[in-house]
């Protein structure tokens, strides 16, 4: 605050000063920015931010070691599995882990944890899905769609960084060509 | 009237005493029209492509968190070891970008009346949120009539710039081939045949790319009319804006009107997307390029209406042929989140 406006006995109080004073004051104004909430009240503002939780929101894959555990998420009303365990995990059984002892990286180290989804050959819905790891998302199985969860960089050392990409559960439709010799899988928020 | 050099003294001390602060876990801008109080953002959900722009080096460095297109992070072109080269976002020595700046106040030129009187255009303008910053008035142009504004201009000095974020991804570009034979014949043939173009995507070397763009204009894509007159030229990108990034000046900055961010300037974000993308062409590149329509048109002139019908139907069959080759050789890809 501009330290001017502190005056001295017999000093005149000046338009430009009392200009200052009123500036000041509207400078002190409180104004809400993102994540918080005021409430004006005569005796002074209540400022309220929001806290902020983590969001487990589906299919949010959690690294730990050499061993991934994906959050439990849908294609298509269908959980995918993880060696015939859904991913959200079963009564009496724990949630199932994708073991990455060896990742798959392409040439500019990325790879990818993705949900793989089997379509059923005359109406090409969704038959089941299932997580895997993979250093490429084209699948030569027109019957088989990949959709990406999470991205892994090789960081080096045995070591990999993780890039969530997948927030949603999921819907899917295939564009299907050539009589079913080749097809096109698009994946979008449920 | 007298006020006791005490009693303003305490006034002012009060003042002082009610600014709000900063404290943990809470940010406080500070403008001329009140202190703007944030909580702080490092606990908070990132989303993709939230924008981090940072003072380094005597510019401004415009950091991206990795968003995705379908699974593969975008480049952005950056000098590294003394050559031009894509860097992914999730590389770990972060690439980032150097934004050139628009005026949004700055009128957007001259325009001309159809009776000849030249005028002056509005200016870009700006969310109605930096008006509380204390962001000058933009430009209204010489037509406006300047409306009431109790506020004033004296106390709104801060000055205003923008760029626009862009993801680009280069595609295969079509335009059409008209050849006109035997133009001296009473048939005449003509034969449309489509020319792929991907110079673009095979010299940039990456599938998708971000740019910081001082303003952006969406590809122009051809007419159907420009097609089949042979004249389109098909852009060999599709882009989406991903934000665009303001940067707002302390008060009264050095330079005025020609100012350019500084250190001092604070920047903010104002996001077009917010989650990951996917990206796909509506239709397939075909294995064998599509085979050339070809037409023939009866030029007989000054003949009977029944004749006129005749020739009509197979022209408006040709027409349908037509407009189905024509948007059938069309690789526009569009973005949809995932």
């Amino acid at each position: 605050m501009d330290l001017s406006l502190f005056v001295k006995p017999g000093q005149r109080i000046t338009a430009a000063l009392w200009n200052k004073m009123a500036a000041a004051a509207r400078s002190c104004r409180i104004l809400a920015g993102d994540g918080v909430r005021l409430r004006q009240t005569p005796d002074g503002t209540l400022i309220s931010c929001s806290a902020w939780t983590p969001w487990n929101h589906p299919f949010k894959v959690s690294l730990s070691g050499t061993s991934a555990t994906i959050g439990r998420g849908l294609v298509d009303g269908i959980e995918p599995k993880i060696r015939d365990v859904p991913i959200g995990g079963e009564e009496g059984k724990p949630q199932p882990k994708l073991e990455i002892r060896k990742p798959k990286f392409d040439d500019e180290g990325r790879g990818w944890i993705a949900v793989e989804v089997t379509c059923e050959k005359e109406k090409w819905t969704v038959e089941e899905a299932t997580i895997v790891q993979v250093d490429d998302l084209k699948s030569k199985d027109p019957l088989k769609g990949l959709h990406p969860l999470v991205m892994l960089r090789d960081a080096g050392g045995g070591a990999m960084t993780l890039f969530q990409i997948e927030y949603f559960n999921l819907q899917h439709r295939a564009d299907v060509r050539e009589g079913g010799k080749s097809a096109r899988h698009f994946f979008w928020p449920a | 009237m007298t006020i006791k050099a005490t009693a303003w003294n305490s006034a002012v001390s009060r003042l002082r005493a009610g600014r709000p602060l900063g404290g943990c876990r809470v940010e406080v801008i500070g403008t001329p029209s009140g202190a703007l109080v944030s909580a702080d953002p490092s606990g908070r959900f990132e989303h993709p492509w939230k924008l981090s722009a940072r003072w380094q080096q005597e510019q401004w460095r415009v950091f991206v968190r990795p968003g995705f297109v379908n699974g593969l992070d975008p480049t952005i072109p950056m000098e590294r070891d003394g050559e031009q080269k894509e860097i992914g976002l999730t590389d770990p020595d972060r690439p980032y970008l150097t934004p050139g700046w628009r005026n949004p106040l700055a009128s957007r030129g001259m325009g001309a009346s159809l009776a000849g009187d030249l005028f002056e255009l509005p200016a870009e303008g700006y969310p109605k949120f930096f008006e509380t910053l204390g962001v000058r008035k933009a430009a209204a142009g010489s037509r406006a009539v300047e409306a009431y504004d109790p506020q004033g201009d004296s106390e709104r000095t801060r000055e205003l710039r923008a760029c626009d974020i862009v993801l680009v991804t280069p595609r295969v570009a079509t335009n059409q081939q008209v050849d006109i034979h035997d133009p001296f014949s009473e048939a005449q043939t003509v034969t449309i045949s489509t020319v792929f173009n991907d110079s673009y995507a095979r010299s940039v070397e990456s599938k998708h790319r971000l740019l910081a763009v001082a303003k952006w204009e969406p590809p122009r894509e051809p007419t159907a009319m420009d097609r089949l007159m042979g004249q389109a030229v098909e852009p060999q990108t599709d882009e989406i804006k991903i934000a665009t990034l303001w940067m707002v000046s302390p008060p009264n900055p050095e330079g005025g009107e020609e100012a350019q961010p500084d250190g001092t300037w604070v920047a903010f974000p104002q996001y077009d997307v917010f989650w990951n993308l996917a990206h796909a062409p509506r239709r397939q590149i075909p294995a064998v390029p599509p085979k050339p329509i070809t037409l023939r048109t009866g030029l007989i002139g000054g003949m009977a209406d029944s004749i006129f019908n005749a020739i009509l139907a197979p022209i408006n069959d040709a027409n349908s042929k037509v407009h189905a080759f024509l948007n059938a050789t069309t690789f526009k890809g569009e973005y949809w989140t995932v």
